[in-house]
């Protein structure tokens, strides 16, 4: 019996990362997203993000979630045991 | 050699049952949460599953070249071991769906081909060293690392996200979602589909059908696709109910979550060689994201029925397994006895089902008979 811990961690601390990265830059992206939705005097007056600042955030944040969905499904396909 | 080719189409009727219990068994996987929190219409959900699953099926290349992995003597393995063993990881299967209970369905073919194959074969044949090492030790820490991980990511979404505006964060997580649970459908139609390939195209060619090394006849694929996805599309709406609703009331950013954190460690785990049920993942995922969101009830008695069904579901489908091995290991009539007493027995599960019948228009009802649940279904 060959238990491969190292590998094992890895496995973990990927996941980790992965999950993390991807729900915190959806997450982001949402906020972003409903920023740029009210009214621009709002997002303007708070000293916040001007609202297509805020689309263009929300934009690359999705697309970069959209990219690493296709690195999923790149893997499934190239990968399938 | 009539004798030869009435056990091969047992064999492979069987694997494609199991194929279908194994589709059914495991569309809660990757649909349950987002069938709970309303992403996806019922129907709509088991759907998109089936098709990703069938394409799933088509795109995995490469079919497994051994039956259990290194888990038993596969020299050792005859065509009355994997049918006997195909029996016992369909009872199971059955069984647990029958109690609503996710449990995993390559464990169950695992147990199955144990049991089987120790029987007929002797303990000599069964490496336990590798049910261990793939089997036991996968199983207590995919569960534990997806609920880690699920719980810290639900916690990181509610707390971004608390102070923008409820309505269009749920939309917005419930498109997330779609596209999290639609990768799980996938990953899994690539994974559990060729299983059931390998063990087909194995039984060909230990019958001299098919030469050794070969590949799978394109209606193997085609048949083992269509099996798995119509298993999928026909949904185990009791499990579904247990995982979307049972075990946690999962709104849209724990579905997210959940969905997401199962794709990622299932991916993970397969791109570096790690044996793991997407089942058990995708269940600890959820757990994780129930405890991940403030108040979130967790019912621990379901996630403890859940356990005891993993923990058993080895040594329960290996018993079935062993006992239909001796059953079948006494010729023809033994064969056909023992496929006529699953067949009873399925068909007694299915009657049971209809006495409280869970489908698409009441999935997404608290299940509060699970709690007075029959503890005989458990047995």
């Amino acid at each position: 019996m060959h238990i491969d811990w190292h590998g094992l961690v890895e496995v973990c601390v990927v996941s980790l990362v992965m999950v993390t990265l991807l729900v915190v830059v959806f997450s982001l992206g949402i906020v972003a997203l409903t920023r740029s939705r009210r009214p621009r005097m709002d997002t303007v007056g708070r000293g916040g993000v001007a609202a297509p600042l805020a689309m263009a955030t929300a934009v690359l944040c999705f697309a970069l979630c959209a990219a690493l969905g296709g690195y999923g499904i790149h893997l499934i396909v190239s990968h399938s045991p | 050699m009539g004798g030869v080719s009435l056990l091969l189409i047992a064999v492979i009727v069987t694997a494609l049952a199991f194929d279908f219990t194994n589709g059914f068994h495991d569309t809660a996987n990757s649909m349950a949460t987002s069938i709970a929190t309303g992403a996806l219409a019922p129907r709509v959900a088991v759907l998109i599953a089936g098709a990703l699953n069938l394409a799933g099926a088509f795109l995995s290349t490469t079919v497994a070249k051994t039956i259990s992995g290194g888990i038993v003597n596969d020299s050792k393995v005859s065509l009355t071991m994997i049918f006997a063993g195909l029996l016992g990881a369909i009872l199971w299967n059955m069984l647990t769906w029958l109690a609503g209970l996710p449990s995993s369905s390559s464990h169950a073919l695992f147990g199955g081909l144990i049991g089987a194959v120790w029987v007929a074969a002797g303990a000599g044949a069964v490496h336990f060293g590798e049910v261990v090492e793939k089997i036991v030790l996968p199983a207590l820490i995919s569960p534990a690392l997806a609920c880690v991980v699920a719980l810290l990511a639900t916690y990181l979404a509610y707390v971004i996200t608390r102070h923008a505006p409820s309505g269009p964060v749920t939309r917005a997580y419930r498109t997330g979602q779609i596209g999290s649970a639609s990768l799980v459908a996938l990953a899994h139609g690539t994974n559990d589909a060729q299983k059931t390939m390998g063990v087909i195209t194995l039984a060909l060619i230990s019958a001299d059908v098919l030469d050794p090394g070969a590949g799978p006849p394109w209606w193997v694929i085609l048949s083992a696709g269509l099996a798995i996805s119509l298993g999928t599309y026909a949904g185990g709406w009791r499990i579904i109910r247990t995982m979307g609703r049972g075990l946690t009331d999962i709104q849209s950013p724990q579905g997210f979550t959940a969905e997401t954190t199962a794709t990622t460690v299932i991916l993970t785990s397969s791109h570096m060689g790690f044996p793991l049920s997407t089942t058990q993942v995708c269940a600890g995922g959820i757990l994780g994201a129930g405890l991940g969101r403030k108040l979130a009830e967790i019912r621990w008695g379901i996630a403890g029925r859940i356990a005891v069904s993993w923990v058993l579901t080895l040594p329960a489908a290996a018993a079935v397994g062993g006992s239909s091995a001796w059953l079948a290991g006494h010729g023809t009539i033994g064969l056909v006895l023992a496929a006529g007493v699953a067949l009873a027995a399925v068909g007694g599960m299915y009657a049971l089902s209809r006495r409280h019948p869970v489908h698409a228009k009441n999935v997404n009802e608290v299940p509060e008979t699970q709690q007075d649940q029959p503890d005989d279904l458990m047995a």
